[in-house]
C-alpha cells in the first residue's frame, strides 16, 4: 500500500469516516488505530521495531522527567540548608543521571537503526580493511530489511526525548498517545520529521470536520500525486535504464540522467510529502513544511534550508548546536581566533560542526561510501564558502558586481544547482568509483547526437509524448514555483478566491490530469518513493 | 460542515466518477478489432443465434456468418479472438449460454496448442470486453495470475494512457456507434485481408497440444459432460495443406472423442470444399475472403445436412438478418475482387464495409 495506490486512498477514506464518526475526545484513538493498522498492513512483521522504540523512548522520557521533578523537589526541600557548592554538586549528579538515561535511550534506539541499516556496511568496510593487511575473509551479509520509516520515526522519537531532557516539553504520560506521535501514518513513510511540541497536541486534540481542511488537504494530495505520478515516475524510467549500467553510456546520456534525477528526486520527495501533509490536513493536522522551492537557492547553505527542511532542522537542533556549543569547540574557536585571525576564529568551529553534520546527513541517506562522499561534498562546499566569504566579497567589490542584480542572482542559483547536481551523482551511481566515472564522462564525453540513438530511446520505454510531459510538467512546476516565490503565497488559497466555475474547472482538470497522465497500472514501471529507502 | 458543502463534495465526486466512466469506455481497448467484434456480438438480440462459434483467428478470417445464413438459413456469430487460448473456451461458452440458446456450438481447437494459456494480451481480449458479472469475477480468479487481477476487474488502470493512441480510440468508439445505430454488426466480426499469399517455403510446423492446453481442454470437456451438453462439435478449420502435422491434433481428437464428442478436421476436406492452396489463403494459417466464402458455404451445408440448426426467429430478427445478408453478399463480392487483384489491406471496420458497399452500388449504377 504505497501513498499513490488506490488501496491507500480507500484506507484514508475509511480512516476519515471513522475519525469524524467517533466523539471528539476519542478521535486520537481512531488516529492511533489507523496508524497501527497502516503499519500492520504494510509491514506487520516489523511492528516490534516501532513498538520497541515507542516503549523505550516513552519510559526513558518518563524516567528523565521523574529525575528532574524529584531533584527539583529535593533542591527546594534543602534550599536553605545547602551551600551553593553543595547545590551545584547535587545538580551535576542529577545531570549525570539524566544524561545516562538519555544516552542509554539514544544508544539503544540509534543502535537498532545502526544494526538494521548499517551492519552490512560496517562489516564490508571491516572486511575491506582486513584485505589491505592481506587477510581475506568472506563478507557475512546479514541482510537486514529496513522496517518502514525507521529513520524517520527514530529521529522523531529521539528528538522528543532530547526535548524532555532539555525540559522544552513535558514527558507524555499516556503510552498510547506517545505511540500515536511516533507512528502517525501519513508521515511514517518518509516524513516530514515532526517536532513534539508542534505536532503532538494537534494529534491528541480532536478536530471537528471542516470543509476547508478537507478541501485544502485534498488539493495538496492532488498536487503531490501530480508531481509523483505524472513527472517523477516517468523520469525514473530513463534514470534507471542509464544508471543500472552507467559504464555503457556516454556522457550525454549520463548527464541527461542526472538532470532527470534532479527533477525526479524533487517531484518524488516533495510530491510524497505533499500527499502526507494533505492527508494530515484532512484530519485537521498541520504538518511541518519540508520543501521551500530548493532549486531557487543562491547558496548551498540556503539549499539545505529549503530542502528536507525538517531533517535539517532536526540535525541543527540536536546535532549541530550540541557540537558547535560544546566546550571543545568553544575552545577551538578561542584558539583559532588567537592564531588564525578573527574571521577564521569565528567561522572555523561552526564550519567543522557543519561538516560533521553533513557527514551524518550523508550517512543517514544510506549505508554506502557514496553517501559519505555526498555528505562530505556538501559539507566541504559550505565549509569553503564560509571560510572564503570575505574573499568573495572583496572580489565582488573589486569587479563592481552588484550582487542584488537579477543576472547575478540567476548566476548564483545556477551555480548552486550545479553543486547540487554533482552531489546527485553520488545518489544515482551504484558506488563511489562509478560516481566519479559518471562525473568525468559528463564533462568529457558530451555529444548531444548520442541522445538520438533510437535503440536506447526505445529500450528506455518512454515515448516522445512522455518526454514532452516531463518537460512541460517541469515548466509548469517552475512557473508555479516562481509565482509562489515572487508572491510568497499559497496557490490553493489563491484558487479558493476565484469564481466557482474556475475553481471547479481547476479541481476537475487536476484530478483528470492525474488519472489520464499518471504512470500507474500494469505495464508501467512506477517506483516506490525514493526517500522510503532512507 | 454545512449541508451545501456536503452536497458540493458529493457533486464533485459524482462528476469525477462520470468522467472516469466515460474515459474508461472510450479508452478501453486492447486490440481494436477484437473489441468491435465482441461489441457486435452483444448487439445480437437475446436467443437469436442458431450456431455459436468459439475459437481463434481461423474463424474470424475464415467464416462469414451472413454467407452461412444465405446458404443454409441459420443465424450465427463467431465469438472469436486472436490466438485464443483453450483457457477461454469455458468462460466464453458460459457467457454465450447466458443470453443465447444456440442449437449448436462449434469450437475450433487451435487454442490447445498454445503453451502459455495465461498470456496477458490474450486473456484481456476477452475479459476487457465482457460486462462485469459474478461469472466474470470467478473466471478471472480461475485463470488470471493473482498479481494481475485488479486491472482485469477495472481495466481503466491499464488503459488510462490509451490517449497515446487517440486515433484508434476514436476509431473504435465510432465503430461501436455505427453498430449502435444499425442495431447489429454488418459483417458479424469478419476480418477481411485482401491478400493471396502463395507459400514460398512450406514448413512442417510441429506444435503438439500443450500441457496447459490439455488441462484447460479437459476442464472444458468435464464441464460439458457434467452439464449434459450435447449440442457441440469440435473442428479444425483448413490450413494450408502441407502445413499441418496430423499427429499434432490426433491427441486432441482422442481426448475429445473420449468424452463422446465429434471432431471434424475440415482440412481433410479441402479438395471437396474447393480450396485452392495457392489462391485461397492469406497466409499459412488463415483463409482469405475467397477461401472464407467457399469454406463458409461448405460448412453451412454440412451443418444443415447433419444437424438441426435452423431455428425460428422473430420477424425483427429475420428482417435484420435478411438485410444484413443482402449487404454482406455485395461486400463479399467486393472483397473477393480485391483479393483476386491481390490488393492488400485489411478490412474489419463497420464503416469500411459500409464504404465498400457504397462503392459497389456506385459501380453498379455506372454500369447500368
Amino acid at each position: 500500500m504505497t501513498l499513490t495506490s488506490v488501496s491507500f486512498a480507500v484506507f484514508v477514506f475509511v480512516a476519515l469516516i471513522v475519525y469524524y464518526a467517533v466523539p471528539l475526545k476519542y478521535r486520537w484513538i481512531a488516529l492511533l488505530a489507523a496508524s497501527m493498522a497502516f503499519y500492520g498492513i504494510v509491514c506487520f512483521k516489523y511492528m516490534p521495531y516501532i513498538l520497541v522504540t515507542t516503549v523505550s523512548t516513552f519510559f526513558g522520557a518518563k524516567v528523565i522527567e521523574r529525575i528532574q521533578t524529584k531533584s527539583k523537589a529535593y533542591i527546594k526541600e534543602h534550599k536553605k540548608e545547602w551551600t551553593k557548592e553543595q547545590k551545584s554538586e547535587y545538580k551535576a549528579k542529577v545531570t549525570t543521571k539524566k544524561k545516562l538515561v538519555l544516552a542509554a535511550t539514544l544508544v539503544f534506539n540509534f543502535g537498532i537503526l545502526a544494526v538494521v541499516k548499517y551492519c552490512d556496511f560496517f562489516v564490508d568496510t571491516f572486511v575491506a580493511v582486513l584485505k589491505i593487511f592481506h587477510v581475506t575473509i568472506e563478507s557475512p551479509h546479514l541482510g537486514f530489511v529496513l522496517p518502514l520509516g525507521i529513520s524517520f520515526y527514530t529521529f522523531q522519537a529521539m528528538g522528543y526525548i532530547i526535548d524532555v531532557y532539555r525540559q522544552k516539553v513535558k514527558a507524555q504520560t499516556n503510552l498510547f498517545k506517545f505511540a500515536l506521535f511516533v507512528s502517525f501514518f501519513p508521515q511514517i513513510v518518509q516524513g516530514p520529521i515532526g517536532i513534539y511540541d508542534k505536532l503532538a497536541d494537534q494529534l491528541y486534540e480532536g478536530h471537528k470536520i471542516d470543509y476547508d481542511n478537507l478541501k485544502f488537504g485534498f488539493q495538496l494530495v492532488l498536487w503531490g500525486l501530480a508531481k509523483k505520478l505524472i513527472i517523477a515516475d516517468r523520469a525514473v524510467c530513463l534514470i534507471n535504464y542509464v544508471c543500472n549500467d552507467a559504464y555503457s553510456f556516454s556522457g550525454a546520456w549520463i548527464l541527461t540522467a542526472a538532470l532527470f534525477y534532479s527533477i525526479q528526486l524533487y517531484t518524488d520527495f516533495s510530491g510524497g510529502i505533499d500527499i502526507s501533509r494533505g492527508v494530515a490536513r484532512m484530519f485537521g493536522i498541520e504538518m511541518a513544511i519540508n520543501f521551500n522551492r530548493p532549486y531557487f537557492s543562491k547558496t548551498i547553505s540556503e539549499y539545505w534550508r529549503r530542502w528536507h527542511i525538517t531533517l535539517g532542522a532536526w540535525l541543527k537542533d540536536y546535532l549541530f548546536y550540541p557540537i558547535a556549543m560544546s566546550s571543545a569547540f568553544l575552545k577551538l574557536g578561542r584558539k583559532s581566533k588567537e592564531h588564525l585571525g578573527k574571521h577564521v576564529g569565528k567561522i572555523l568551529p561552526a564550519s567543522i560542526a557543519t561538516f560533521i553534520t553533513f557527514i551524518v546527513i550523508g550517512v543517514w541517506h544510506g549505508a554506502n561510501w557514496k553517501y559519505v562522499a555526498f555528505g562530505a561534498w556538501n559539507g566541504l562546499i559550505i565549509f569553503l564558502s564560509n571560510m572564503l566569504e570575505p574573499t568573495f566579497a572583496s572580489i565582488n567589490e573589486k569587479l563592481k558586481i552588484n550582487t542584488e542584480k537579477l543576472y547575478f542572482r540567476l548566476f548564483r542559483m545556477f551555480r548552486t544547482f550545479l553543486i547540487v547536481l554533482v552531489g546527485y551523482y553520488f545518489d544515482i551511481a551504484n558506488n563511489f568509483s562509478e560516481a566519479m566515472m559518471m562525473m568525468w564522462r559528463s564533462v568529457t564525453d558530451v555529444n548531444p547526437a548520442d541522445l538520438i540513438d533510437r535503440g536506447i530511446k526505445d529500450a528506455i520505454g518512454l515515448h516522445i509524448r512522455d518526454y514532452l510531459i516531463i518537460i512541460f510538467g517541469s515548466i509548469f512546476l517552475l512557473f508555479v514555483s516562481l509565482y509562489q516565490e515572487k508572491k510568497n503565497c499559497i496557490i490553493r488559497y489563491k484558487i479558493a478566491q476565484c469564481k466557482a466555475p474556475v475553481r471547479w474547472f481547476v479541481m476537475i482538470a487536476s484530478v483528470m490530469a492525474i488519472i489520464l497522465l499518471g504512470m500507474y497500472g500494469p505495464g508501467t514501471s512506477a517506483s516506490e518513493f525514493v526517500y522510503m529507502q532512507f | 460542515m454545512t449541508k451545501k458543502q456536503t452536497l458540493k463534495i458529493v457533486a464533485f465526486f459524482m462528476t469525477i466518477i462520470l468522467l472516469v466512466a466515460f474515459f474508461a469506455s472510450f479508452f478501453n481497448f486492447n486490440k481494436k478489432q477484437e473489441c468491435v467484434r465482441m461489441y457486435g456480438y452483444y448487439a445480437e438480440p437475446d436467443n437469436s443465434l442458431d450456431v455459436a462459434l468459439i475459437g481463434s483467428s481461423e474463424f474470424y478470417r475464415g467464416y462469414i456468418a451472413p454467407i452461412a445464413y444465405d446458404e443454409s438459413g441459420f443465424t450465427s456469430y463467431a465469438l472469436t479472438l486472436a490466438s485464443m487460448p483453450a483457457s477461454l473456451y469455458l468462460p466464453i461458452f458460459k457467457e454465450v449460454s447466458k443470453n443465447q440458446n444456440p442449437k449448436m456450438y462449434v469450437v475450433e481447437i487451435n487454442g490447445v496448442f498454445y503453451a502459455d494459456q495465461h498470456e496477458d494480451n490474450r486473456l484481456r481480449e476477452w475479459f476487457d470486453n465482457v460486462p462485469l458479472s459474478k461469472e466474470k469475477i470467478k473466471d478471472i480468479q480461475d485463470i488470471v495470475p493473482e498479481e494481475d487481477r485488479s486491472s482485469y476487474y477495472f481495466n481503466f488502470e491499464k488503459y488510462h494512457n490509451n490517449w497515446y493512441d487517440i486515433k484508434t480510440c476514436v476509431d473504435v468508439f465510432s465503430q461501436k456507434r455505427i453498430i449502435d445505430a444499425d442495431g447489429y454488426s454488418c459483417m458479424k466480426g469478419f476480418y477481411a485481408w485482401f491478400v493471396k499469399s502463395p507459400a514460398k517455403k512450406l514448413k512442417m510446423k510441429s506444435r503438439p497440444m500443450s500441457e496447459q492446453g490439455e488441462e484447460y481442454m479437459t476442464k472444458f470437456l468435464d464441464y460439458l459432460k457434467d452439464n449434459n451438453v450435447e449440442n457441440i462439435i469440435f473442428v479444425r478449420w483448413p490450413h494450408r495443406n502441407k502445413y499441418e502435422v496430423k499427429e499434432n491434433y490426433e491427441t486432441v481428437t482422442k481426448l475429445i472423442e473420449s468424452y463422446g464428442y465429434s471432431f471434424i478436421n475440415f482440412g481433410d476436406y479441402s479438395d471437396e470444399i474447393g480450396i485452392d492452396p495457392k489462391n485461397d489463403y492469406s497466409d499459412d494459417e488463415h483463409l482469405n475472403p475467397i477461401g472464407a466464402e467457399k469454406m463458409t458455404r461448405y460448412f453451412a451445408r454440412y451443418m444443415s445436412d447433419n444437424y438441426d440448426v435452423k431455428g425460428e426467429h422473430s420477424e425483427k430478427v429475420t428482417k435484420e438478418w435478411d438485410e444484413c445478408t443482402q449487404n454482406a453478399l455485395k461486400i463479399i463480392d467486393m472483397c473477393i475482387k480485391k483479393t483476386e487483384e491481390n490488393e492488400g489491406g485489411i478490412c474489419w471496420r463497420e464503416s469500411s464495409y459500409k464504404s465498400l458497399l457504397k462503392k459497389w452500388e456506385k459501380e453498379n449504377a455506372e454500369k447500368k
